[in-house]
This record gives C-alpha cells, structure tokens and sequence, in this order.
C-alpha cells in the first residue's frame, strides 16, 4: 500500500533564535577562528613568534567571544542563571561551548600577558571545541530544516576558520604586517575549502524541504554576496597577493591584503546571518498514511 | 511502571477547540503560542469538504530532541514517560525551542505581556513552556489512589473535558487498559515518525 504523505503545517520561520544569537555565532566565530588563524601564522612564520608579538590577537579573540556571549545573554530569557548552562556537558553542545569559551578567554589572556606554548595550545584546542560545538549546536535543532543537515558542524568550523583569518588579514595589514607566501597560501586553502562546503550545502541536498527552506540563499543578489564579492573575489586577490609578495610593493599589498580580508569576513558573516536568519524556517507538520 | 500515553481519534474530533480553552482554563499558560493547538486540514478531492481537524502539544517523546540539547538540565524525562521542565533551572536559551519538530515548546518574553500577565506569570516569564500532560492532576490523583484515563481527578484536563470523547489517556504498559487496547485494535500513526522520536501521542486517522 502507498504511503501518503499529508503536510497539515507549512514550515514557518522560527523566531526562538533572532539577530542577536545569529550574532553570537558570528562574531564568536570569528574571534575563535582568528585566534586559530593566528596560530598558523605563527607556526609558518617558524614560531619566531614576530607576528604572533606584535599582534594583538591575544586580546582581540578573547573580546571578540565574550561579546558573543554577553550579547546571548541579552537574548536569554533569563541571562542571570547564566551558570546553570555548565551543567551538561554530557549530552548539550551549549554547554560544551559554553566550557570551552570559559577555558579559552582566560588562557588565551594568560598567554598574551606571559606568552608560554602550552597555555597556547590550550587555548587553540579551546577554540577548535568553541568552534565544532557551535556547529553542533545548530544542526540539534531538528526542528530546523536548513540547519538539521550533516554538513553544518564542517561550515561552521571551516566558515569561521576563513572569517577569522579575514579578520587577521584586516589586523595585518592595519599593523603593517604582510602575511608571507605559506600564510597566504593558509588563505586560499580555507576560502577554497569554506567555498566548497558552501557550495556543498546548498546544492547537495535533494530534500524538497530544504531546497525551499534555503530558497533565499540560492538567490543570484545573495550569492553574489556569499560567493562572489565574499570567496571569489578574495580569492583572486590572495593570488594576487601571492604574485605581488615577490615584488614587495609594501602600499600595494597592504590594500590588497585589507581588502582581501575585509571582502572575506563580509562573505563569511552574510553566509551564517543567511543560515541562521534567512532560512531558519521551521520543519513542516506532517503525517504519513 | 507505567509509562502515560494520548491517543487522539481523528475520527471523532469534531474542531470544536475544547481541549485548547480547557488547557488556557486550567494552565493558564503565560501569553504566546498556546500549549495546545489545533489544526484544520482540507482533505484534498474530498467532494463533501470534508475536513480533518488535528489537536496537538507536547508529544513527551520516549527520544525527546529538546532534552538533549537542554544545557541545564531543565528538561528532563520522568520515569512515566512525561517530559516536563524544571522552571527555576530554565535560562530560556531556546535550543528546545529550534530542537522540537512539534512546535510544541514557546518561551514567554516579558515585552508581550501586560502589567497584569506578568505578575501572574512571574516564574514563567523568560522560560520555556508547554504540555506537561497535566503532571500535577496525576500525580495528585495517584496519591489519592486515582486512575489516570479513568477517573476525572488525575486524568488531563483536554482529555477530561473533550466534548466529542476523540481524546484519550492512559498506560501504555497495561495491556488492559483502553488505551492500549485501542492501539491493538486500530491503525495509529504517529506524528513525523521517520524523526525516531517516538512520540507517546498517537493518532487515530479516519
């Protein structure tokens, strides 16, 4: 016998979720990738550390996630038991990140003040975990069609990733630092691989719900923002910031490099603020018979 | 142990919303989406119009997607299959809220409400709600040696008071009870159950 299936509730947007979680996602995104960023750069700078001294991005990730967190707790609906969210960390990825932003703001400021590579590594294994549980906490919500997708813990981490190394392109720049060749090549690799997954997400799936549910963001205005002025574009400007860096035109790369990361940190924060606003449509009442 | 179900007949529900005034009567749920709702349905090529008429809440899932999310604990499974929230532990960060493919939970923001509303509500304003099967009659009428399904003083109020006898509420775990006796006997279905959640609300269909 054919089953057949009734839709008794079109899917309606969800509104448990508004501007200011979608800003905790993004901006605490941002500060953990850019801490990570960060890390690479001094890694490929062969651990000298001369980047990693001279920026401020001890102080930068730590303000940038605890904002997240402070303005989540305007949208708390009761911010002052904030505490009680550490209280399981056995099952709930709010709490998961909601530890690991606690491990990660003070080490990562101890490692500013008196910088020391174990502290260091606590604090980037703090923002990997901030990282992959705000992935997790989105795609739990299966009650969300467009967010309910595997695929979503791998964007979120590789979105921040290359949002927070837009941001670090910005910070260099401003400080008159120029990434070198294997930075700049760290770029690519995450705009590439965020591109793709991007691209992953919203052609690879064949559910009608979420095709219609994500309908917004195939638009041609909308993806010429995510993928076109915010992957693309950057994209050529860091190969083209890979062919100055052996002329070592300093004005030309510093403005190449700002733009770069400015256009990359838009391309990022229009695809979450897109996910989590513009097609946060609630899954549809259905029976089957 | 028993473990508490609600069997709705779709074939008897006549739209008349009972269930749902019952509920604001005696919950008295904070403003905002109601704990209960109901759906109207045009059954399509149906030449006499006729219509399905869906009551639903909370369906305390045997697999809750909002427990696992609850960073609190405030959502929790009680051994009789209700799934209720501790109110004092909730912080209203909504993760049950986006987790519940039922819409079944709200939270109340103290901007929507009157001067009025909020005194009243005080312990609700900022927390998530819903159904909680009306935990506090059973609980109540067990004590006093009440059957929930049977006897009014612990049975849910929807089921209670419905006008057209489609609601229905008992142990699942008791092979005589009616409400087990009606799953036997007739075709239920469950809501969204390639989700896994196991509902312990089913359906009759027409």
């Amino acid at each position: 016998m054919q089953m057949i299936s009734l839709q008794l509730q079109k899917p309606v947007k969800q509104k448990a979720w508004g501007w200011l979680a979608a800003a905790n996602f993004i901006i605490g995104g941002t500060g953990a990738g850019f801490y990570l960023a960060s890390f690479f750069q001094t890694l490929v700078t062969g651990g000298s550390a001369s980047f990693f001294e001279s920026l401020p991005f001890g102080l930068i990730s730590p303000l940038l996630i605890g904002i997240g967190f402070l303005i989540l707790g305007v949208e708390a609906g009761r911010p002052l038991r904030g505490c009680y969210v550490l209280r399981h960390p056995s099952q709930s990825w709010i709490s998961r990140e909601s530890y690991a932003a606690c491990i990660f703001i003070p080490f990562a400021l101890l490692d500013h003040v008196s910088p020391y590579l174990f502290i260091r590594l606590l604090a980037v294994a703090a923002a990997l975990g901030l990282l992959i549980s705000q992935g997790f906490i989105v795609y739990r919500a299966r009650a969300v069609t467009a967010w309910n997708v595997p695929i979503i813990p791998m964007f979120f981490l590789t979105s921040s990733l290359a949002s927070g190394y837009g941001l670090l392109l910005l910070v260099n720049a401003l400080s008159e630092l120029y990434p070198d060749q294997s930075m700049t090549i760290i770029g690519i690799i995450f705009t590439v691989l965020n591109l793709t997954i991007w691209s992953v997400y919203l052609f690879g799936h064949k559910s009608t719900h979420f095709f219609s549910a994500t309908q917004t963001l195939r638009r041609p205005n909308f993806l010429l923002l995510s993928s076109g002025l915010g992957h693309i574009l950057p994209l050529l400007l860091l190969l083209l910031l890979l062919s100055l860096q052996r002329l070592t035109i300093e004005p030309t790369l510093s403005i190449v490099s700002a733009m770069s990361g400015i256009f990359l940190f838009i391309g990022c924060t229009s695809q979450k603020a897109g996910i989590l606003r513009s097609a946060g449509y609630y899954r549809a009442i259905e029976i089957r018979c | 142990m028993s473990r508490w179900v609600m069997i709705i007949d779709l074939r008897k529900c006549v739209g008349c919303e009972t269930c749902i005034e019952t509920c604001r009567q005696v919950n008295r749920p904070p403003p905002g989406p109601a704990w209960r709702k109901s759906i109207t349905h045009k059954i399509a090529g149906n030449p006499s119009g006729r219509q399905l008429f869906l009551t639903m809440s909370c369906m305390h899932c045997e697999m809750p997607t909002c427990l696992e999310v609850c960073p609190t604990g405030a959502t929790h499974r009680r051994s009789d299959g209700i799934v209720d929230i501790n109110l004092d532990l909730c912080v209203g960060c909504g993760s049950c809220v986006v987790a519940c493919p039922y819409h079944a939970r709200s939270i109340a923001k103290s901007d929507i409400m009157s001067k009025e509303n909020t005194a009243q509500n005080k312990d609700r304003i900022g927390v998530c709600t819903k159904c909680n099967f009306c935990l506090q009659h059973i609980d109540a009428g067990l004590a006093q040696g009440f059957k929930p399904g049977s006897d009014p003083e612990a049975t849910p109020r929807c089921v209670w008071f419905c006008l057209a006898d489609a609601l229905y509420f008992g142990d699942i775990d008791d092979h005589e009870s009616e409400v087990s006796k009606l799953i036997q006997d007739n075709k239920v279905i469950c809501m969204l159950e390639e989700l896994g959640t196991n509902p312990s609300v089913y359906y009759i269909l027409p």
